[in-house]
């Protein structure tokens, strides 16, 4: 294999998480010099992007009484039954084949071993027959078919839900070496500034006013991929993106989960400091400084339900910051079109995801090493096949945004929803709030 | 986060159908048959010929949920029979009528099943165009970027639905996202030069 053939592969393999540490050193230290590395990687995710965001193609019709009818019809046994069949024909020929044997035998070896074998074989119709043991235990106790615990060193396969319990764990343990890592500056695990996470989406390049300070308090991310084709649309430069945590913010959230947090704990290190949305003139004046000196306006991406909290914290404690219901109004009415999120969206929604966590994912591997590190690392994850699982390899997969987007849609944690269809209610509202630098008289 | 309860319930579902309850399989149809047509869809690129896999997938999987272990989630296990089925079909079609051409044949189908407000005609052909170059990609190529980069699963689920060692999920997504690119690239061009 070439050395740019193999250097493709392994970025192909990086940008999903799924290399060595030693290969991701190596491809870490190729990209900043090889800028053909760097354009195909986003390509990729580009094209990335755009699968995901494909439609999300369902069935409008409930098949389980066709599938259960084509079951029916086709006398298709219940499988315990087909199960119960085959292994009384297993006795029964294991029987026969015995007896064949046996007939060869001596009369005497005969008389001794028949007795045993009777009694075998009534042992084995009178177990196979029993209701009770059918329905209660339908796989054989073998070796082979029993279920291994997932961090046996034999496991072959670590299932979704025990990826998500590994993840969370170690989310944790990485969520607090990078909260550590913040507030000590001399950390080898220093968290990314904000301008190096963008949004490949935001990304745009146009020179235009408003300079707009976008926040989101919602953390749903379909609310960033509305605002990338809103801002596009308008050729609106995006000065800087901030993410508040609505837990920190004061808005109640059940299913931000430690990925989000870290990741985001990054670009809200700075919302911290001003004490979230309590936009004082000082705050407005740091942010300016921090981010932009030339915004002029604030967008704030919220969940509906959120949104009457926002103006409120925002009129109240926001002394320099006029806020003009006239032009929100207008800016909803012109670009948000309150949207319902159907499948279309989630589909988008969850791709977004997918690479929004990407971007953050070098400091969450990297705070996740440390943490392993220095806390030690349980045996089942060091045995598994998914040593830079989740929360500190891979950063949050789409599918896992879009179970917390509907989640939080439907007020339930994320592990209870699946892929339901959300409610109408889960709507984004844009507040484009105007800054001044002029105080309240 | 705890995942655990979903798992529970699929085996309690798996368990009550050994023990003879149709019912409860009928609950696990419902539950993932939007899902697996999704995912199926965009490999086949054919409404009713996904929903026929479907179909014969969910009997199929009936027939052999006592070998179901457990060892993976339930959806990976019923994905790689659903993918079987749809790989078969596909390949027993090829030789009448190849997938590009298929695709093109109910474009208009697949189209106008994305169809939305006119706020959406962007997403609509971009949609077109993503499907378009999948419809070229060879079954394998666009099966193993279905299942990474719609289904989203690592290369150790990919590996167990493919049957393939993990050296060659990486090889092979690499050529497929290659292929891609390369065709999104061409009818990027066409597009320009119409």
């Amino acid at each position: 294999m070439s050395h740019e053939l193999n250097d493709q592969q392994l970025l192909s393999a990086y940008m999903d998480g799924e290399l060595t540490a030693a290969e991701r050193t190596a491809i870490e230290s190729r990209l900043p010099e090889t800028e053909e590395l760097r354009q195909l990687l986003e390509d990729w995710r580009n094209q990335q992007l755009k699968l995901q965001s494909l439609p999300q193609k369902k069935l409008n019709k409930d098949i389980s009484e066709t599938v259960l009818q084509s079951i029916q019809s086709n006398q298709n046994h219940p499988p315990q039954k087909e199960f119960r069949s085959r292994r009384m024909l297993v006795s029964i020929s294991t029987v026969a084949a015995l007896l064949s044997i046996i007939m060869l035998l001596n009369i005497s070896a005969v008389n001794e071993r028949l007795g045993r074998v009777n009694t075998v074989q009534k042992t084995e119709l009178a177990v196979n027959i029993q209701p009770s043991s059918v329905g209660k235990d339908p796989l054989p106790a073998t070796a082979s078919m029993e279920r291994e615990p997932f961090w046996s060193s034999n496991a072959s396969t670590v299932d979704e839900d025990q990826q998500l319990m590994l993840r969370q764990r170690l989310g944790e343990q990485a969520q607090r070496m990078s909260i550590q890592a913040d507030q000590n500056p001399e950390s080898t695990i220093m968290a990314l500034p904000p301008r190096s996470v963008p949004y490949p989406s935001l990304r745009f390049k146009i020179d235009s006013s408003p300079k707009i300070l976008f926040v989101d308090i919602s953390n749903q991310i379909e609310g960033l991929k509305r605002v990338g084709e809103i801002l596009k649309t308008n050729q609106i430069q995006i000065a800087t993106e901030i993410q508040i945590d609505p837990n920190q913010a004061g808005f109640p959230s059940s299913t931000v989960d430690s990925d989000q947090q870290l990741a985001g704990r990054r670009m809200q290190k700075h919302i911290y400091e001003t004490e979230s949305l309590e936009i004082d003139r000082p705050a407005i004046a740091e942010i300016k400084s921090a981010y932009a000196p030339g915004i002029e306006a604030i967008l704030v991406v919220a969940k509906k339900s959120q949104v009457d909290q926002v103006i409120d914290q925002l009129r109240q404690q926001a002394k320099t910051v006029s806020f003009d219901e006239a032009d929100v109004s207008q800016f909803a009415k012109d670009n948000v079109q309150s949207e319902v999120i159907d499948n279309n969206n989630v589909a988008v929604m969850g791709g977004f995801g997918g690479i929004r966590m990407d971007q953050a994912n070098q400091s969450n591997i990297q705070a996740g090493e440390v943490a392993k590190e220095k806390i030690g690392e349980p045996k089942d994850v060091a045995q598994s096949p998914l040593e830079d699982i989740g929360g500190i390899g891979r950063g949050l997969r789409g599918g896992d945004a879009v179970r917390n987007a509907q989640g939080n849609a439907q007020g339930k944690p994320e592990e209870q929803t699946g892929r339901q269809q959300p409610p109408n209610e889960w709507v984004k509202i844009l507040l484009l709030i105007k800054v001044t630098d002029q105080p309240d008289p | 986060m705890n995942q655990s309860g979903m798992n529970q319930e699929d085996q309690l579902l798996i368990n009550q159908t050994l023990d003879g309850n149709r019912s409860a399989f009928g609950e696990l149809v419902r539950k993932y048959q939007d899902r697996l047509f999704h995912g199926l869809f965009n490999v086949i690129h054919h409404e009713t010929e996904t929903e026929d896999v479907i179909q014969e997938t969910f009997v199929l999987a009936y027939t052999k949920l006592h070998t179901f272990r457990g060892g993976s989630q339930f959806y990976t296990w019923l994905y790689r029979i659903g993918y079987n089925v749809a790989v078969s079909r596909l390949r027993r079609q090829k030789k009448s009528v190849s997938l590009h051409e298929s695709h093109e044949t109910h474009g208009a189908e697949i189209i106008g099943d994305f169809l939305a407000p006119s706020h959406q005609i962007e997403q609509q052909e971009l949609s077109t165009q993503i499907q378009n170059a999948l419809g070229r990609l060879s079954i394998e190529h666009r099966s193993i970027l279905v299942l990474r980069e719609i289904e989203e699963l690592d290369y150790e689920a990919i590996s167990e639905i493919l049957d393939l060692p993990i050296g060659t999920v990486r090889s092979r997504l690499h050529r497929a996202r290659e292929q891609l690119r390369e065709y999104l690239q061409t009818i990027d061009q066409q597009n320009k030069v119409g």
